[in-house]
């Protein structure tokens, strides 16, 4: 049996099905969205974390960056918090706590996620077959509001903008950036592109001209120059919630491609993995889930920690002394934190991590948590 | 990550040759693989090339 449309057999070429959102009132087939933990279901570091705004890094939800420039003086609770339009339990809120009116040129804040060369290589950019991609996400606040969304190439430092409006209700923002049929992403494990929502901005940021929608060899000045911004620092009443965001091929918003909590965990444990339950805090004083070795002799030891799955790169590793949270260390059992020895690693690599000390003070069962980071 | 200490480490097993650079950045103190690909390992040769910033060659 044959399927011919117009005329013509088959639903490819000019019969190609487009514009299509979803199938059987739900998201199409698996793996269309780029980004990872768009549903904000993991947060292994902390569920939520307080007085954020001086500095740069990775705080609460998996895979979210938090990026700052010149110390601004505003600062902001960032959370995982059970909230969404619906079919989504969870959202990303940032709770100002303290205001910035005064905004110094270099000050900023955007939230970034990054993704790797490799992973990106179907948008064809830098060729003749350079696809557009669509950005899809969910937003709202405690008012009216104007940010930017950014499409950043790290490979060759170019940049795509479009603003979008945040009311006080959940709304889909759907957002088609142009193709790009300049500079090819690197085919690697690096920092390639960027999704950046920016939220605030110094004039470095804000004094140029806004371009809508075109590829450009970026300014600086440019990337948050859109007229009738809003600085979410404008005051101590102001909210940003979003969920849902998707990256897609195509210039079609298609329903959201909802993973399992075992997939999106796995996804994000490439990047980081934490000894400790999920979202209890590093340096939290805790046995559950610590890694305990018996060193017989007291003078050395060998352990090896294997990352499932591999993580990106050989990670950052930082162990803590499970009975006090001291960083850098392990301690022995029920000696209330005292007595603790140093661990280095060795021999690691994106698979493994060789954990090794030749200079074991007391005999004896040791605890340590440890953190792995390969972030972007 | 402010940087204010770094340390070559070196096993006593093996080639001899470095394997990681302990580091104490933003007050604590983390192992840094030496890959080119760990962000973090980017940072500390960046704070490296900083005049007077040194890692401490292994004990």
């Amino acid at each position: 049996m044959a399927l011919i449309l117009n005329g013509t057999t088959g639903i490819s070429g000019t019969n190609a099905l487009t514009g299509v959102t979803g199938i059987n009132s739900g998201q199409i087939g698996g793996r269309r969205n780029i980004v990872m933990n768009g549903e904000m279901k993991v947060a292994q570091r902390s569920a939520s974390v307080t007085g954020l705004g001086s500095g740069s890094g990775y705080f609460t939800l998996d895979r979210y960056r938090i990026g700052t420039n010149a110390a601004s003086a505003g600062r902001f609770t960032m959370a995982q918090v059970a909230d969404g339009p619906a079919g989504f339990a969870n959202c990303l809120k940032l709770t100002v706590t303290t205001a910035d009116t005064s905004i110094a040129a270099g000050e900023r804040l955007i939230i970034t996620q990054r993704f790797e060369g490799q992973d990106l290589q179907q948008l064809n950019k830098g060729t003749s077959s350079a696809e557009q991609v669509t950005v899809s996400f969910y937003v709202k606040g405690n008012a009216a509001a104007l940010y930017v969304c950014e499409l950043f190439d790290s490979d060759n430092s170019r940049s795509i903008t479009q603003s979008f409006a945040v009311t006080t209700d959940w709304n889909r923002i759907e957002l088609t950036f142009a193709a790009d049929t300049s500079d090819p992403l690197n085919d690697d494990n690096g920092n390639s592109l960027e999704i950046n929502f920016w939220l605030h901005g110094g004039s470095t940021f804000t004094g140029g001209t806004f371009a809508v929608n075109t590829w450009n060899d970026y300014t600086e000045a440019n990337r948050y120059a859109v007229a009738n911004r809003t600085s979410i620092f404008d005051a101590t009443s102001r909210t940003f919630f979003i969920t849902g965001i998707q990256m897609e091929v195509g210039s079609t918003a298609t329903d959201f491609e909802s993973r399992s909590f075992c997939e999106e965990y796995d996804l994000c444990k490439r990047y980081y993995y934490q000894s400790y339950d999920l979202g209890v805090a590093a340096a939290t004083t805790s046995n559950a889930g610590s890694v305990m070795l018996n060193v017989i002799t007291g003078n050395s030891f060998r352990y090896n920690i294997y990352f499932s799955p591999s993580m990106r790169a050989s990670p950052t590793m930082t162990f803590y002394n499970v009975e006090d949270g001291t960083a850098g260390e392990m301690n022995i059992e029920g000696n209330g934190g005292s007595n603790p020895e140093a661990i280095a690693i060795t021999f690691n690599s994106p698979k493994r991590a060789m954990l090794y000390n030749t200079n074991i003070g007391i005999a004896g069962n040791y605890y340590f948590h440890y953190t792995a980071l390969a972030e972007l | 990550m402010i940087i204010t200490a770094a340390k070559y480490w070196r096993p006593f097993t093996g080639s001899g040759e470095n394997t990681c650079i302990n580091v104490v950045a933003d007050g604590q103190s983390m192992s840094v693989p030496l890959d080119n690909a760990n962000t973090d390992y980017q940072a500390v040769m960046a704070w490296e090339a900083i005049s007077g910033n040194t890692i401490e060659a292994a004990s």
